[in-house]
């Protein structure tokens, strides 16, 4: 990837955040990360993509119900709260599509028949919400202790009408653009969890904006551990 | 692509589903203009004419093509097809070049003026492309439009547009073309004074907010076959009270037709009316009829009671217009040279309808169908146009037509979707159609049926088995192997529901190859079939059912006679003839079993025309025969049906289709019972076998024809067999029969019901499989109800024709004196009974022109004197018969009386006296 990334420059050592200055519309913007901010939640994450914040809260391994117990793995759960209002269709398929890559990354046999609940609270939404609420599940997660194959981020890319390939977009150029693209990945074998697009693009385009979140994501991946070890190495 | 749509919608399931949406121009639809370069062959199905015939316009004499708008197509569609140049109508629906004539929908506009602009669009580059095209022949696209705006716009734009009416009328060659344009109010209202008759119709959108908040009722409207002033409303739902509205004069009737769903108003109890029992017919030909009309409706209100007032409504508005093509008669203007003439409907309930026609004294004396156009506010008809011409008056062919026609009986010949599905010809049995199959061709089978029938679904066999019991098999005709569920060919038949048997026709209710050759169980081939086959002692008790389907080959087909004469000759003693021996005992022993328990041997009067095998016209009229073998096999058919009934009923108990006969309410009796009571004669009507008894008792020595009479009068007061759904309803009993079950299984050439019961026998044997609709209980519903509609209708139909080819009948005849009996006896009439002919007719003892004799009318005994005569039900009179053509619409056989002979009232037994303006006015109705 060309772009130069700035995510790493700069990590705030009490609280453990980074930041980036906006490059020319390709880099990401800056980035901020706490954990454990909340005390009843068994892990809790609160993260920022420029203006756009999440706070995460993972409650689990604990007791499920009857009627949702699996018998063989735990029951993952994402509930995804709309800033103002209650949550309404775009909030249930977002959840899905987080539910589906947490799935795919936690160890839910180590702990069947329990459940593992993750609560998603938009603090406010400035472009790329999903990815945001992504990375702060992941960081919740990690805070909470639950057993995982890989750590995950979220990416999200906007084309243009012209073409050009914006990472990180703000919720204005989503609107401007012809075509938003999110998606996750892995960090051990940089694969995709989950996509999901909206717009016009074509099939070259789709790749390069694959290539350019997964370059994207060994930044994020990158900020995940200096965050983490701002963290432990104080304590 | 044009544009994408992204949303999400939550699934009924809880779940979310992404939904993307993308529109996307065509680039490969041809201006169907064949031999067109530039459109090369991207254009399939019809095409255009590559040089328009000349419809020979006056307003555009050059060559050209049309481009309809789309109302106009809609309005026109009838007599679209009648024009030659319309060819454009397929490309125009898709329009062509669309990446071109694409027109989106601009701020501001509505999707009205979109579509217009769209149609002009597409106008106009038709006209520059087939400029491009050919630059020598002129040829031009025509704008065809109704709406004045458009028309205005179209025109300003530099394209030649036209109003229909205008274009239509410019065709020279075809005068007649302008008669078939539906009319539009607008025009109307030029030409009509202004004066208003009735009230608005609410909008839709305030008729729901009525309907729910209580203020307005929802209900069917029918109108009053005897009275146009009159009409009822069935109120949907199951409101007890108030289910049936009264509506009485042109203002509350409000422009309603008969069947139309409509809001009605309750008016407040002081305006109440009771049904007036009138007749009235309308016969006024002027528009300024109105305040006469308002008289006439005054006239109903005469003094009633206070009881006899039922709810009345008026017609706020009209939910959904049930309109149809109508046939009927024209009855022409008596202006000279007017073109606007009234349409009399066959049907009394639908109102006249106005036309527009240069063709009148064509049409005279021709049964025409009429549709209804609009009824505008200030019109006493409905507007409509000719629709299409079937025929003479009286012809054959047009009066079966019209009576098919106004019976809702599709007819039509099998499409090619239908035929489609039908089995190969030359057809054989493979190795597949035995499985689950059992080979019954060893059997001594042979069918009983009426002579000259061709759709055998029954046969029978009877044999003695090795352990000395019976072993008797009834096989129907295995038609559900043929029609499989869901296809065109199963639908079809299911929308048919029964065939419908005429005097001299038959509308088959499945394609010929299988009524009449695959199904029918011919004798000497291989045939499938479907039977039941019971093991029973001699005493006629079943020891063991089986149910199976078999392959059979049918060892002879025999007529009742022949089968009578088989049983009857003692030198007869081959394996047919002990088979039928067999069988005849048992159901002699079966229908005493039957009759024991309560079982009513009603009689009808069933008359049978000898035809005239050239001409088809009727030769002779005869009462039906009963013979011992016709209820040999009615026996066995009821049996089958019975234990078929069982067996799936067991099996599916929310959804086997049954037939059941309500016990008539005992008020029905009443006129029954004060019948025989005039006879010395006791009636009984607890219970159906209460009944039978006395019916059995009730004989007179001196009058034998006294008791088919009274079971003539007894099957008038039964109610109505009805197929339903085991699942809908929990009252089996079939009263008739005196039956706890009973379905039809018997029959499934001719009857739909019987395809179902086929097929819910063969899952519940394990010899078919079964599919989703079969176990939905309101699936089996819904076909339920169509099927008694397409009885009821099947049987109206037959008898309007027994009425025609009576009417046939006694035209050839002449005029005839015959014996006849008082069925009934009403205020003004007597309803006679012709046992010869089995033809019922009323003989009416007042006329509105004439002095009215003295009439004292008795409820209780009840009987009616006139003058110093005094009439009873049962007595014998004489009639005199003959054909009344006064009317030419309804051509009626009138009865006037020649014995008992009173002064003024009977003609003279030996005057010939032809005149139909008589003192007494007889009418007839048959076969009721």
């Amino acid at each position: 990837m060309e772009e130069e990334m700035h995510t790493d420059a700069k990590i705030r050592a009490e609280i453990g955040t980074g930041c980036s200055p906006r490059g020319p519309g390709c880099s990401l913007r800056h980035f901020a990360c706490e954990q454990n901010l909340l005390s009843r939640p068994d892990g809790s994450a609160s993260f920022l993509q420029g203006d756009t914040s999440v706070l995460a809260g993972v409650y689990g391994p604990a007791e499920v119900k009857v009627s949702k117990e699996i018998f063989n793995k735990a029951t993952l759960e994402v509930i995804l709260r709309p800033k103002i209002g209650l949550p309404g269709v775009a909030e249930k398929s977002r959840e899905r599509l987080i539910r589906n890559t947490c799935e795919a990354v936690v160890l839910g046999t180590l702990h069947p028949r329990t459940s593992i609940t993750v609560v998603l609270q938009v603090v406010s939404d400035a472009g790329s919400l999903l990815a945001c609420c992504l990375n702060a599940a992941c960081m919740a997660l990690v805070d909470a202790g639950v057993p995982m194959r890989a750590l995950f981020c979220g990416v999200t890319c906007a084309l243009d009408s012209d073409g050009t390939l914006v990472l990180d977009p703000t919720s204005k150029q989503e609107k401007e653009a012809r075509a938003v693209l999110t998606f996750a990945l892995d960090s051990v074998e940089r694969k995709l969890l989950m996509s999901s697009t909206k717009g016009l693009y074509s099939d070259s385009e789709l790749q390069q904006c694959l290539a350019a979140a997964q370059a994207a994501s060994q930044h994020v991946f990158r900020f995940y551990r200096e965050s983490l070890q701002r963290r432990y190495s104080k304590s | 692509m044009l544009k994408s749509k992204t949303f999400l919608k939550k699934t009924r399931a809880g779940g979310v589903m992404k939904i993307v949406r993308e529109h996307y121009l065509r680039d490969d639809i041809g201006c169907g203009a064949s031999g067109c370069a530039a459109c090369g062959g991207a254009h399939e199905g019809p095409a255009l004419e590559p040089q328009p015939q000349d419809p020979a316009s006056s307003l555009c004499p050059q060559p050209h093509y049309l481009l309809p708008d789309t109302n106009v197509l809609l309005h026109q569609i009838v007599s679209a097809w009648r024009l030659g140049t319309w060819a454009s109508v397929a490309s125009s629906l898709r329009l062509p070049g669309s990446l071109e004539t694409y027109v989106e929908q601009e701020q501001g506009e509505n999707a009205n003026d979109r579509n217009d602009r769209a149609i002009r669009v597409a106008a106009k580059w038709y006209n520059e492309h087939l400029k491009k095209m050919s630059a020598d022949n002129h040829l031009q696209v025509i704008f065809i439009t109704n709406d004045r705006k458009n028309k205005e716009k179209a025109v300003e734009e530099g394209i030649p547009a036209f109003t229909c009416e205008e274009y239509v009328k410019s065709l020279t060659a075809n005068p007649e073309l302008i008669d078939r344009l539906a009319c539009l109010s607008e025009e109307v209202n030029e030409i009509e004074n202004g004066k208003i008759i009735f009230s608005e119709h609410l909008p839709l959108s305030k008729l729901q907010q009525g309907i729910k908040s209580g203020t307005y009722l929802q209900g069917t409207f029918r109108a009053s076959r005897e009275n146009y002033l009159e009409a009822t409303v069935w109120i949907h739902g199951d409101n007890e009270e108030n289910k049936e509205i009264i509506l009485q004069g042109l203002k509350h009737l409000n422009r309603a037709v008969h069947e139309d769903i409509v809001a009605v108003e309750l008016l407040p109890k002081s305006q109440w009316v009771a049904p007036s029992s009138v007749v009235l017919q309308d016969e006024g030909q002027n528009e300024e009829d109105v305040e006469k009309e308002e008289e006439r409706e005054r006239m109903l209100k005469t003094a009633v009671s206070e009881k006899m007032l039922k709810p009345t409504g008026r017609v706020v508005g009209i939910i959904k217009r049930n309109w149809r093509p109508y046939c009927g008669m024209l009855s022409k203007s008596d202006i000279k040279e007017s073109r606007r003439h009234l349409f009399t409907p066959a049907d009394k309930r639908i109102p006249r309808i106005r036309i527009e026609t240069r063709q009148a004294s064509a049409l005279e004396g021709r049964r025409i169908i009429v549709a209804i156009d609009g009824w505008p506010r200030n019109s006493r008809y409905p507007n409509g146009h000719f629709v299409r011409n079937l025929g003479d008056v009286g012809e054959k062919e047009t009066e079966t037509e019209v009576l098919l026609l106004e019976h809702d009986v599709p007819h039509q010949p099998f499409s090619q979707a239908v035929l489609s599905f039908l089995p190969k010809m030359p057809w054989s049995i493979t190795e597949k159609d035995m499985k689950n199959r059992e080979d019954l061709r060893h059997l001594c089978i042979c069918s009983v049926d009426p002579p000259g029938c061709t759709d055998i679904d029954d046969a029978l066999h009877c044999r003695e088995l090795e352990n000395g019991n019976l072993e008797v098999g009834v096989h129907i005709a295995d038609v559900s192997h043929f029609i499989r569920p869901g296809n065109a060919l199963d639908q079809e038949s299911a929308r048919r529901g029964t065939t419908v048997y005429l005097c001299e026709k038959r509308i088959d209710m499945v394609p010929e190859l299988l009524s009449s050759n695959l199904c029918s169980l011919k004798c000497d081939v291989d045939r499938l079939a479907f039977s039941c086959i019971w093991e029973m002692n001699h005493n006629a008790e079943i020891l063991k059912t089986k149910f199976t389907k078999s392959v059979i080959n049918s060892k002879a087909s025999l007529t009742y006679a022949e089968a009578q004469l088989r049983i009857d000759s003692a030198n007869m003693n081959d394996d047919i003839t002990t088979s039928l021996r067999g069988l005849n005992k048992l159901a002699k022993i079966l229908k005493k079993r039957r009759i024991e328990k309560g079982a009513l041997t009603l009689s009808s009067p069933e008359v049978r025309f000898h035809m005239d095998s050239e001409t088809h016209d009727p030769i002779d009229l005869q009462t039906k025969e009963l013979r011992e073998t016709n209820s040999m096999v009615e026996e066995f058919m009821l049996l089958a049906n019975i234990s078929v009934a069982k067996k799936i009923h067991e099996e599916f108990s929310e959804h086997a289709l049954l037939r059941k006969h309500p016990a008539p309410p005992p008020s029905n009796y009443e006129i029954l019972v004060k019948a025989a009571r005039s006879r010395n004669l006791e009636i009984k009507t607890d219970t159906a076998k209460s009944l039978a008894e006395s019916l059995d008792r009730a004989e007179s020595p001196t009058f034998p024809y006294l008791n088919t009479l009274l079971r003539i009068l007894a099957t008038r007061c039964m109610m109505q067999a009805v197929y339903f759904c085991s699942g809908m309803d929990n009252d089996f009993h079939h009263y008739g029969l005196a039956s706890p079950i009973y379905t039809h299984f018997t029959s499934p050439i001719r009857r739909y019901a019987d395809v179902i019961v086929h097929r819910l026998l063969a899952v519940a044997v394990g010899a078919d499989c079964t599919y989703p609709e079969l176990t939905d209980k309101h699936k089996l519903a819904d076909i339920c109800k169509n099927l008694n509609f397409r009885h009821k209708m099947a049987q109206y139909a037959q008898r309007a024709s027994v009425a025609f080819h009576t009417q046939l009948f006694f035209k050839s005849k002449g005029i005839v004196s015959e014996e006849a009996y008082i069925l009934f006896v009403r205020k003004n009439a007597i309803v006679v009974l012709i046992p010869k002919y089995g033809l019922e007719g009323t003989v009416f003892f007042e006329e509105k022109d004439k002095p009215n004799p003295r009439l004292i009318y008795d409820d209780e005994i009840p009987s009616l004197k006139i003058e110093d005569t005094v009439f009873h039900v049962f007595d014998k009179v004489k009639v005199k018969i003959m054909l009344d053509s006064s009317n030419l619409q309804h051509q009626k056989i009138r009865m006037s009386l020649v014995e008992p002979q009173i002064p003024g009232i009977s003609i003279p037994t030996d005057t010939s006296n032809t005149d139909l303006n008589g003192p007494e006015k007889k009418k007839i109705k048959l076969g009721k």
